[in-house]
């Protein structure tokens, strides 16, 4: 049915002359709805002239009318696609029918509407005012208590850590007393000893220089005996010096 | 980025497939399966012209798109992939049938009342006259489509049945659009002349 001759059409309104009849393809469009508006708008011009076109479009709409009898429940895709729109344009009309509803109600109790607000709005004032008054009675007794409390608190400690650097003062000076004059009486006793060991060195020194001078001395006397009788000096000499302790 | 970017404008289906294909997510599978189980199964029953079959078939697809999740490409439409792989196991039992001579379920339902077929009607709870008139005339179509050549059957139930544009049926079977709508026509036209004879016969007992 791609093209057909004039000759093949009758009716009331022939075809144009020179128009082409439109192909199986384009009816099977035209059928199902892809065609677009244009050629839309041209084949049912066509139709509405072409009763030959027109008996041949009625006998495929006989057959999927009849195919449709066979028709089983709608696919699934086309419901799964379409169900997110479905969902937003539910929630769209629940908001607006919300909103419709909130309005309406709003408009014809404004009044009683606005008493309530009134009524409501000094309440909770007054709410507020008791209960910032207690908060702040709450808050001075707090307060006080917490006062007495941190000084009583910090008095006791102080007298603790008084008590504490005392008594620590006390334990420290003692054992440094006691290490001063441990330490006084070592030096101490170190010095005497040193000194007693000098004094005894010097004894002996001492001793040995008397021990040493008299024994020069005799020698001496010895020498002086022996040069008086080699001289011939008097045998009895009548001045003798002292010989040394 | 770009793979990001498709994935952001992709459908549920897409995204899902995604999911399954690169963290083997089951939850994706099973909204696949939960989104797609109707039309698969009524594909193959309408490819088949046998119900019982058409659920093993559907369970098979379902496998196939498990199996083959890897294959899958980004780009791609998930519909065409499953549709393709329900169409490629349709044609499989079609001719695993013919090689073995066994009779499609619609004959044989005829024998055993064809209880089966009024499940599947999309009837909202008909007198007993109507429902029996709706499934000889559900029944009548269902034969009237197996009468059709494979090809020229496929297009009728993709297009007709479910809403396929002719470019989508022209992807999912890999041939030009004008090949589609030709094999459209021509159905149209045996399934005219099968009503025909159907109705003519009828008229004459």
């Amino acid at each position: 049915m791609s093209k057909r001759d004039e000759d093949r059409c009758d009716g009331e309104s022939q075809p144009r002359v020179g128009e082409e009849h439109p192909s199986s393809s384009e009816w099977m469009e035209w059928l199902y709805g892809e065609s677009n508006r244009k050629d839309h708008q041209r084949l049912q011009a066509h139709l509405n002239r072409c009763s030959d076109c027109r008996g041949q479009v009625q006998r495929w709409q006989a057959v999927m009318q009849q195919l449709n009898a066979g028709a089983l429940p709608k696919s699934q895709p086309a419901w799964s696609i379409a169900l997110p729109t479905l969902k937003w344009a539910a929630a769209a009309a629940l908001v607006l029918g919300l909103g419709f509803t909130l309005g309406r109600w709003s408009n014809h109790s404004s009044s009683q509407f606005a008493a309530w607000e009134q009524k409501l709005q000094a309440q909770w004032r007054q709410d507020m005012r008791l209960k910032g008054e207690q908060l702040r009675a709450d808050w001075e007794t707090a307060q006080k208590t917490a006062g007495t409390a941190l000084a009583s608190q910090i008095a006791a400690d102080s007298q603790k850590l008084t008590e504490s650097y005392w008594r620590q003062f006390s334990r420290e000076y003692a054992v440094t007393r006691q290490n001063d004059l441990a330490w006084l009486v070592n030096h101490v006793q170190t010095l005497e000893n040193q000194r007693n060991n000098e004094n005894s060195l010097l004894r002996k020194d001492l001793e040995t220089l008397a021990v040493t001078a008299e024994g020069e001395l005799m020698k001496t006397r010895r020498q002086i005996g022996n040069l008086m009788l080699l001289t011939g000096y008097p045998s009895t000499p009548t001045a003798a010096p002292n010989p040394a302790p | 980025m770009s793979a990001s970017i498709l994935q952001w404008f992709a459908s549920n289906d897409e995204r899902a497939m995604w999911r399954l294909q690169s963290r083997n997510d089951i939850d994706a599978f099973a909204q696949l399966v939960n989104r797609w189980q109707k039309p698969i199964r009524a594909l193959c029953c309408r490819m088949t012209g046998d119900i019982h079959r058409a659920e093993d078939l559907a369970q098979e697809t379902f496998s196939r798109v498990f199996a083959k999740r890897a294959d899958y490409r980004p780009t791609a439409r998930f519909s065409t992939f499953i549709w393709r792989i329900a169409l490629n196991l349709c044609y499989d039992e079609l001719r695993r049938r013919q090689r073995h001579g066994e009779v499609p379920l619609t004959q044989a339902g005829e024998e055993t009342g064809g209880e089966d077929h009024v499940a599947v009607l999309a009837c909202e709870s008909p007198s007993p006259d109507d429902a029996l008139m709706l499934r000889e005339r559900a029944d009548r179509v269902r034969e009237a489509l197996l009468f059709l050549d494979e090809p020229c059957r496929a297009v009728v139930v993709l297009r007709h049945y479910e809403n396929l544009k002719f470019r989508e049926i022209a992807e999912v079977l890999d041939i030009p659009e004008g090949t589609v709508k030709t094999r459209m026509t021509r159905a149209l036209d045996e399934l005219g002349r099968h009503f025909s004879r159907h109705n003519s016969l009828k008229e004459s007992i």
